[in-house]
């Protein structure tokens, strides 16, 4: 292990960031709680990053902490937040045009919801999103089809 | 393109247009250096430590792997054999909401002296409590919001009357989660901790021989089971397993087969975690020293 895996997290994070802010932002809906999100995860990262074991997995690490650190702030935010959902809404509405498909989204178990934003937005590998989640590879697809159904199903009963 | 691909479509377009802070790259870069002052002061992180330690055991280790009867029949040779015993030298517990230990130093004790296993007490001594202090040292800086939990246990795999195999197993779990083993293997009738190309002679292709059976195996297993999956054959084919290492962690069986471990994502997916071989003694037994 060496130690330049610090120096490597920390330039792939300022590389990246807008792509984690982008994934934290996706679950919380506001800029402040994803920015606290990322530099949370950034925290985590550095100082754990002796549990990261080939730098070759250093982008799927990486997200998996973020996604980690976004989840456990909104569960938190979930807890203690109050009016959360209206406030939620305000957000959403005003940035996305699909509400519709992206509350079903939200609806989601966590994890088909993290596998779906990977996938199809961050446009992670199958493979990549495996590493991701740290489930196989054929759980991770047949995860992705089922909450495509659900989200179909979601969209028709609303049309 | 079906109506919710479109909808897909858009929403990405829309998750890709999602602004980003003005000053939330700057915000991270002070966060980042806040974090190394606070690093500085604790640079001895576990596993440049384990790494550490495995370098200086593979410095201290020989030697051939002679056959139990002629060592004896030689008489010449230091003959511990006999009675090797594991205890637990000592226990170190923390059970707090957000953070926990649960970590075991093993002591082997012998009969009369052994060479080996003052080497590997040594070495295991000095390695646990390595472990013991960052994890201490990260409650004293977080307290009980260190959000760390740690076990180290050890196990004694093999114990025939030709070898003793301890495992040290260490799990520390942060933000994500890291497992591994360290395996020490004493050749009990020459007294020498022996890490695995030393058994076998000198300029001999076992290691080769016993990577391609693993690849084999891989293959095989992989054909079997939808769910199993190897770093092998892949797109990227310089990412993918190649050889066992000098010092690869390993075993024999009772039968005198190999059991070759390596930890998780070293040769698979993190989902497969740590995962073995058996290496049928055939294939390597006229290369053994």
């Amino acid at each position: 292990m060496r130690p330049d895996h610090r120096q490597l997290i920390e330039q792939r994070l300022l590389e990246q960031y807008p792509r984690f802010y982008r994934l934290a932002y996706s679950y919380l809906k506001n800029e402040a709680d994803a920015q606290d999100a990322v530099q949370d995860a950034a925290c985590k990262a550095l100082r754990s990053w002796k549990t990261l074991r080939e730098t070759k997995y250093l982008d799927t690490w990486l997200y998996r902490i973020v996604v980690n650190q976004s989840v456990t702030l909104l569960r938190a935010k979930s807890r203690w937040g109050g009016d959360e959902t209206e406030l939620e809404n305000l957000s959403v509405e005003d940035r996305y045009e699909n509400t519709d498909l992206l509350r079903a989204l939200d609806a989601l178990e966590t994890t088909d919801r993290t596998i779906v934003t990977l996938r199809y937005f961050e446009e992670l590998k199958l493979s990549e999103v495996a590493e991701v989640v740290q489930m196989p590879l054929n759980t991770v697809k047949s995860r992705l089809y089922r909450a495509l159904e659900k989200l179909r199903n979601a969209l028709k009963e609303e049309a | 393109m079906n109506d919710m691909e479109k909808k897909l479509t858009q929403l990405k377009q829309e998750y890709d247009s999602i602004q980003i802070p003005e000053h939330g790259r700057e915000h991270l870069r002070n966060k980042i250096n806040e974090v190394n002052t606070m690093n500085d002061n604790k640079n001895n992180s576990v596993l440049r430590r384990v790494a550490g330690i495995a370098a200086a055991l593979a410095l201290l280790i020989a030697l051939p792997n002679t056959n139990a009867s002629l060592a004896a029949a030689l008489g010449d040779l230091p003959v511990v054999g006999g009675f090797f015993q594991v205890v637990t030298l000592r226990s170190y517990q923390y059970d707090g909401d957000n953070a926990s230990a649960s970590i075991e130093t093993p002591e082997i004790k012998t009969e009369g002296e052994s060479e080996a296993a003052k080497q590997v007490n040594e070495s295991v001594t000095e390695y646990v409590d390595a472990v013991t202090d960052d994890f201490k040292a990260q409650l004293a800086e977080y307290g009980d919001a260190a959000n760390t939990d740690v076990t180290v246990e050890y196990e004694v795999v093999t114990d025939t009357e030709d070898w003793l195999t301890l495992r040290l197993y260490t799990e520390w779990v942060e933000a994500s989660g890291a497992q591994f083993y360290k395996y020490y293997n004493i050749d009990k009738t020459n007294d020498k901790v022996v890490q695995l190309s030393d058994l076998f002679q000198e300029n001999s292709d076992a290691l080769t021989l016993i990577s391609e059976n693993i690849k084999t195996q891989m293959r095989e297993q992989m054909a079997a089971n939808e769910n199993v999956s190897y770093f092998i054959d892949s797109d990227m084919p310089e990412e993918d397993f190649q050889q066992v290492k000098d010092d690869q962690n390993y075993r024999f069986d009772e039968d005198g087969n190999l059991i070759i471990t390596f930890d998780e994502y070293e040769v698979a997916p993190g989902s497969m975690g740590a995962v073995e071989f058996t290496v049928e003694r055939s294939v390597f037994e006229s290369q053994l020293k």
